[in-house]
């Protein structure tokens, strides 16, 4: 069944160029970037041993901390998907390939959540997708589930494996008890360093829609005249979808494969 | 539109009622219902509890919503309570191994 849209979102992916911080380096020679295609559902802390492997040898070992990554500033959450943080932080018209900058020394401790090892990273990506099922079907698909089909999940997000990530994937897409709807959409709107999460129930109201959802989220800045206000724009997957889209079909469409609908607001 | 404008939709309780409860082996504490800054975090409250029951730094301690999943360190209790909280509080649910995925 698996449309044709998250497909194609799944491919869609974010060409990036990852360099070490200059004053890390302690070799005489600069190291060259690793060019990368990062797909949108995926974490950065996946690529942390690439980093490591290219990178650790421009520099003195006793040096080496934990791994982070940073871009114009902004210490990057690895917790979030890739194609969220480039949302959030990037503009395509200039920040292509994305330049990360990779940290090897004074892990900013408070602003990131510590990443020791990928079971931190899949045991993060499990308590999200939960959470989305508690919404979505009262937690009913997750737990019906078996071990192994958990494991799928995440080797499919980890190898970048559509058809293995979705083919469980799909069990999630259905509607909660008999009705064509998710008891609640796992919806999470960023907007001014803030998140903002709020339940939202399709089965009440057929059309809802996500502009009503933004106007619930953000009363100030939407009305229910369905017009975008100047100057904001709303962005998912890297993509400005028409606010009339039915919330029930972007999160079936739209979500990244924690289940979530993760929608920035960006004020320009 | 200022960023005043953007505050004033907050219309959330500033303090949310936190009612703690032991899963697995856990003390259960004295007290389980606390009052709670709706912009405090999750990492917080661990912190809280942390010091309440005397946690070693090597001890673990997780924390649970529905007795289903993990909140991350970074989310706020105000939209947890708001998303998952029942009968006007959120109960959690603390665990010195690990108790739900």
């Amino acid at each position: 069944m698996a449309g044709s849209i998250p497909r194609k979102l799944w491919e869609g992916k974010i060409p990036a160029a990852f360099s070490l911080a200059s004053y890390e380096v302690s070799s005489s020679k600069q190291p060259s970037p690793v060019y990368m295609m990062l797909p949108r559902s995926s974490y950065l802390s996946l690529f942390t041993s690439k980093m490591v492997e290219h990178f650790s040898h421009y520099m003195e070992e006793e040096k080496r901390g934990e791994v982070w990554f940073e871009f114009n500033g902004n210490p990057l959450r690895w917790h979030y998907p890739c194609g969220l943080l480039f949302d959030l932080h990037c503009d395509t018209t200039s920040d292509l390939p994305w330049p990360i900058t990779v940290h090897f020394q004074n892990f900013p401790q408070g602003e990131l959540i510590r990443c020791n090892s990928e079971k931190e990273i899949q045991a993060h990506y499990m308590s999200v997708i939960k959470e989305a099922d508690q919404l979505k079907h009262k937690g009913q698909v997750i737990n019906g589930m078996r071990e192994t089909q958990h494991d799928q999940l995440w080797h499919g997000v980890k190898m970048d494996n559509f058809d293995e990530f979705w083919s469980i994937n799909k069990q999630f897409m259905s509607g909660f008890e008999t009705t064509d709807y998710f008891r609640f959409i796992p919806l999470r709107v960023y907007f001014q360093n803030r998140i903002i999460q709020k339940l939202f129930k399709p089965s009440n109201n057929e059309n809802l829609t996500l502009n009503e959802a933004l106007t619930i989220c953000l009363p100030s800045f939407f009305a229910n005249d369905k017009t975008l206000p100047l100057k904001v724009k709303v962005l998912t997957q890297g993509i400005e979808p028409p606010l009339t889209c039915s919330l029930q079909w972007l999160s079936e469409n739209f979500s990244y494969a924690d289940n979530f609908l993760h929608i920035c607001v960006h004020q320009s | 539109m200022d960023q005043e404008d953007a505050k004033t939709e907050d219309d959330r309780p500033t303090k949310v009622d936190v009612l703690l409860r032991p899963a697995g082996d856990a003390p259960i504490l004295k007290k389980k219902k606390w009052q709670v800054d709706s912009a405090k975090t999750v990492e917080w409250v661990v912190g809280f509890l942390r010091k309440l029951l005397k946690c070693e730094d090597s001890d673990s301690l997780f924390l649970y919503v529905n007795q289903a999943f993990a909140p991350s360190p970074d989310r706020d209790i105000g939209s947890l309570y708001e998303c998952f909280g029942s009968d006007e509080k959120l109960v959690l649910h603390y665990a010195k191994t690990q108790a739900w995925g």
